[in-house]
């Protein structure tokens, strides 16, 4: 059994795919800020919070972005997020931020060092406040996040896989599926 | 005045760690929460850290850091003030 997705996203090296296609080739360095930078302004959006968030948020902020739609719903979407590497790019961040004398380490990198944080950002952006879930898995696993999203109530979900270690270990992979796709239906709605 | 709100740009790129930002792209006249950069209430302590220690100027009571805070060109205000 697999979940029949409606809508993803792939962002990785060079590359961002939705539904399988490529959208955008970008020429910053792949995993530097600057890349994500280059992503964000090819949304041509406003939304100047994203330049706070860490890496891991920033991906995750961008990945949806690609496959948002009308189907996202305040109280019925769903989240699911995992990654093998959970916040560590920030943990040591934040961890090098400590002043030896004076200890005071700094807040902006504290406030991302949970995953589930970037489940926080993209509520926050969309206005989504269904169930949401974080799991730490090795690798990415279609199974694991069908399993998931079983034991949730939604009507529509976006999950995947987020991971970003650093410049040369990232990737985020997501995709948006509706519970009538869940079992094998195919009474779901195509956005 | 200009050079006080370019330096305050800088020093809250680097202390809100906004290393893709640059000082251009922020208004000095936005508001610095809900809209504008969209800080909170973390960010405020932050930024409330940075005027005591790079510029010795304190914020004692809630009203008057609503006034400060309010964009960057109030925080220069302040700290001329």
């Amino acid at each position: 059994m697999r979940l029949k997705t409606i809508r993803s996203c792939r962002i990785s090296n060079d590359t961002v795919e939705v539904d399988g296609k490529t959208v955008l080739k970008t020429t910053e360095t792949p995993g530097t800020s600057k890349q994500f930078k280059e992503i964000y302004l090819s949304l041509n959006i406003d939304y100047p919070k994203f330049y706070k968030m860490d890496m891991l948020s920033k991906l995750a902020f961008l990945a949806v972005e690609f496959i948002k739609n009308e189907g996202f719903s305040e109280k019925d979407t769903a989240i699911i997020m995992t990654n093998a590497n959970s916040t560590l790019d920030v943990d040591l961040k934040y961890t090098k931020s400590i002043d030896p004398d004076n200890y005071f380490p700094n807040p902006a990198f504290f406030v991302y060092t949970l995953p589930n944080v970037m489940i926080g950002e993209i509520s926050i952006r969309h206005n989504l406040k269904g169930e949401s879930v974080f799991v730490s898995t090795e690798n990415k696993d279609l199974e694991l996040l069908e399993n998931i999203a079983k034991t949730l109530e939604f009507k529509n979900c976006i999950a995947g896989f987020i991971e970003y270690e650093n410049e040369n270990n990232f990737e985020a992979d997501i995709i948006f599926f509706e519970r009538n796709y869940l079992n094998g239906g195919e009474n779901g709605t195509a956005y | 005045m200009e050079q006080l709100i370019k330096t305050l740009k800088d020093q809250i790129i680097n202390e809100l760690n906004l290393e893709d930002m640059t000082a251009d792209e922020i208004d000095a006249q936005a508001p610095l929460f809900g809209e504008g950069l969209g800080l909170d209430s973390i960010d405020a302590l932050s930024l409330i850290v940075l005027l005591e220690r790079e510029y010795g100027k304190k914020i004692n009571d809630t009203e008057t850091g609503k006034k400060v805070l309010y964009s960057i060109k109030t925080m220069a205000e302040f700290i001329k003030s």
